[in-house]
């Protein structure tokens, strides 16, 4: 158990759900050696097995109950539970999962949005949900382009009121039937959308206080220093213990639709 | 039990005898000024110039007592009559007075009536080529956009035109029966 903890613990990005012993050795013998892998350390995340397939039943319960609309059911991380919905879908998935006797996910944690710009839909939009009944989250993912309107899921949750308009603001995602869609975090006469990937980090205009019309101007950004990457990486390797690791993979409920998923 | 109290008791009687006699009491007000919270309203402060304190489908009422009729141009210390029938209509000569006012405002404020209103590109493609920063929204919103830009000193005007449908609370009832004088008559249709 151990051991596999270790392994979703260290990769980036999105793990597999994995949580059985897998049967290759994940470790080389010098580092089982070094490292007790039956030791429970309380640094490494303890993937309850039980629970996450309660969970898989559940994300396959959700995908049955509204298969016009869910495209896929995925578990990442260990635990955590996605529902990928087709944008027309997003407000009758959020209402289902709010209302329904079984699901009660009466608390939008939070919306958030993803720009991925090599995609066709270049954004995703990211519903986080709590169930305070059952003391469970899931994440409802859908996509859209630049131009493209989505519904507002404010008459479902009041929250949503400004992240929806957060979201306005730093992707220009469009929300329809949203009662006030303005800008919330940039200045008032702000162009551009600051969260898209080709907008740059130190934006095109910077301001200051000019003396001699006495007020504050705004002017192309001029910056005294180039622009400096740094590259990070160092020559020796961060993990010596960790080097024959698999790439993590997504597991896709609504493909296998299977128990428990083995590595 | 109650022995112990007395005892509590004469104590603190002979304690605060022993205050008092070498000390003044302060009462329990605020102890200098830097404690007490102040609240002021900006619409009151007339260094900051006109404001707007309400709008409705006629007009706006503006915070120096005047009542101006139908679409407004706002700006810090005069306020003009804007000859525009509908977001729609704003072309460049409407808005060509802001562009040709020296010190040159920063942001125009539009307010566009009715929440769905649009206001054609070419026109907010025009006033981005004459540097001005354009801030359109629903009247509603844009009145409190101007009166804060405003209040924070920065170089903004206002181009407002009345909405026709627009939330009204029973304070708004209250306060046009009160300016009305008629505050105890009863009213089907009130009239805001």
């Amino acid at each position: 158990m151990a051991a596999s903890g270790l392994h979703l613990l260290v990769l980036p990005g999105k793990c597999c759900s994995s949580f059985l012993p897998s049967k290759s050795p994940i470790l080389s013998s010098n580092a089982i050696l070094r490292y007790n892998t039956t030791e429970s350390s309380p640094t490494i995340k303890k993937v309850d097995a039980v629970a996450t397939s309660s969970l898989m039943d559940f994300g396959l319960y959700v995908a049955e109950c509204m298969p016009k609309y869910v495209q896929k059911v995925q578990i990442v991380t260990g635990n955590e539970l996605e529902v990928l919905v087709a944008p027309d879908g997003i407000v009758p998935v959020l209402h289902f999962l709010k209302d329904h006797h079984q699901c009660q996910f009466a608390s939008l944690a939070d919306i958030g949005a993803m720009d991925v710009p090599s995609r066709e839909n270049r954004f995703e939009i990211i519903y986080n949900l709590l169930s305070l009944r059952f003391n469970s989250r899931i994440r409802v993912k859908s996509y859209t382009d630049e131009l493209t309107p989505v519904d507002s899921c404010y008459e479902v949750f009041k929250a949503a009121d400004w992240y929806e308009r957060e979201i306005w603001d730093m992707y220009g995602v469009f929300f329809a039937n949203h009662p006030d869609l303005r800008r919330i975090l940039t200045d008032y006469g702000f162009e551009g959308h600051p969260f898209r990937k080709d907008f740059p980090l130190t934006g095109y205009v910077e301001v200051r206080y000019d003396d001699e019309v006495k007020r504050v101007v705004v002017e192309p950004v001029e910056l005294a220093q180039e622009f400096r990457k740094f590259d990070l990486s160092s020559p020796w390797e961060t993990f010596p213990n960790l080097r024959t690791l698999p790439a993590g993979t997504e597991e896709d409920l609504k493909a296998t639709q299977t128990g428990p998923a083995k590595q | 039990m109650t022995s112990l109290l007395r005892k509590c008791n004469t104590l603190c009687n002979q304690l605060l005898k022993g205050c008092t006699s070498h000390f003044t009491v302060v009462p329990r007000r605020w102890l200098n000024d830097t404690d007490k919270s102040t609240m002021t309203i900006v619409n009151q402060d007339t260094s900051l110039g006109i404001l707007i304190n309400s709008y409705s489908r006629a007009g706006f009422r503006l915070s120096n007592g005047m009542m101006a009729i139908g679409p407004i141009a706002i700006f810090p210390k005069s306020v003009l009559s804007w000859d525009v029938n509908t977001a729609e209509d704003i072309n460049e000569e409407s808005l060509s007075l802001f562009y040709t006012l020296e010190p040159k405002i920063d942001i125009l404020v539009i307010g566009v009536g009715n929440p769905g209103q649009q206001v054609s590109s070419k026109i907010i493609q025009y006033m981005k080529e004459k540097h001005i920063s354009l801030e359109i929204s629903p009247t509603e919103t844009a009145c409190a956009t101007y009166n804060f830009l405003n209040a924070e000193g920065r170089c903004v005007a206002g181009a407002l035109i009345p909405p026709t449908q627009y939330r009204i609370s029973e304070d708004d009832i209250a306060s046009t029966k009160r300016r009305n004088r008629d505050m105890m008559k009863v009213d089907d249709f009130p009239i805001v």
